[in-house]
């Protein structure tokens, strides 16, 4: 009996595997989330490529056009800084002695004062924005409008 | 030629346009102004900040369509975040 059962067990293990796998690519194959099906439009391509290949692609650019805007309003030297170090300085406009850090990737901005950190604050567009963008707002708000900033930002 | 940079998940949306041009009347400068100050002022609606930027100095806040600044960069609303 035990001889006639193994194979039988085994068998309905090895149909459930397969059929499991084939259930997972025809949900991935069909299922196209809402985001990724306003940005592809009415466009037509192969269901598994589509939508991997155009966010990554636009992600891609987008990155690429953060980088540029943020070369275009820095100074060489200061975007030089920002991607040997990590971190970009700029010193408060209203605070002598203040000067923020802020990280090349999204992250807490590091508050100094006479040198010696005294705050973390945490600020982000409400709209998913690249790295190299959250840098560029980060550096606007702290110069143009920094009382506003830190209204808003959270200190962590 | 001046732009206008709105942030966006897109990195950022662009128009440039031509001060000078669009004072001496040529049409096609006059429509891309026009353009820059509807996206600016629907951006300002939505809650987006202004800034007058120059590479190498500090930025400044604008409240209003400023046609002869070089750049004007938009940041969408912020909001407070955690670690």
């Amino acid at each position: 009996m035990p001889e006639l059962v193994s194979p039988l067990v085994s068998g309905a293990i090895w149909l459930t595997v397969i059929g499991v796998s084939f259930a997972l690519l025809w949900w991935r194959a069909t299922r196209t989330p809402e985001i990724w099906a306003v940005r592809a439009g009415s466009r037509r391509g192969p269901a598994l490529m589509r939508p991997v290949s155009r966010s990554y692609r636009v992600r891609v650019e987008a990155e690429r056009r953060a980088e540029q805007l943020l070369k275009d309003i820095l100074a060489e030297p200061d975007f030089s800084h920002l991607t040997r170090r990590g971190f970009l300085e700029v010193r408060s406009p209203s605070f002598p002695n203040r000067m923020y850090l802020i990280p090349e990737r999204q992250g807490p901005v590091t508050v100094y004062e006479h040198g010696r950190p005294i705050m973390r604050l945490c600020i982000q567009c409400v709209e998913r924005v690249p790295d190299h963008d959250t840098v560029a707002m980060h550096k606007l708000m702290i110069e143009g409008n920094e009382q506003e900033y830190l209204r808003i930002a959270n200190r962590v | 030629m001046a732009n206008l940079r709105v942030l966006s998940w897109r990195g950022d949306t662009k128009v440039s346009y031509d001060v000078e041009r669009a004072a001496a009347g040529e049409a096609e400068q006059l429509a891309a102004v026009r353009e820059a100050e509807r996206i600016f002022r629907e951006e300002r609606a939505r809650g987006a900040t202004a800034f007058r930027v120059m590479t190498g100095q500090p930025a400044v806040r604008i409240d209003e369509f400023d046609p002869a600044a070089e750049q004007i960069v938009m940041v969408p609303r912020i909001a407070g975040g955690t670690a």
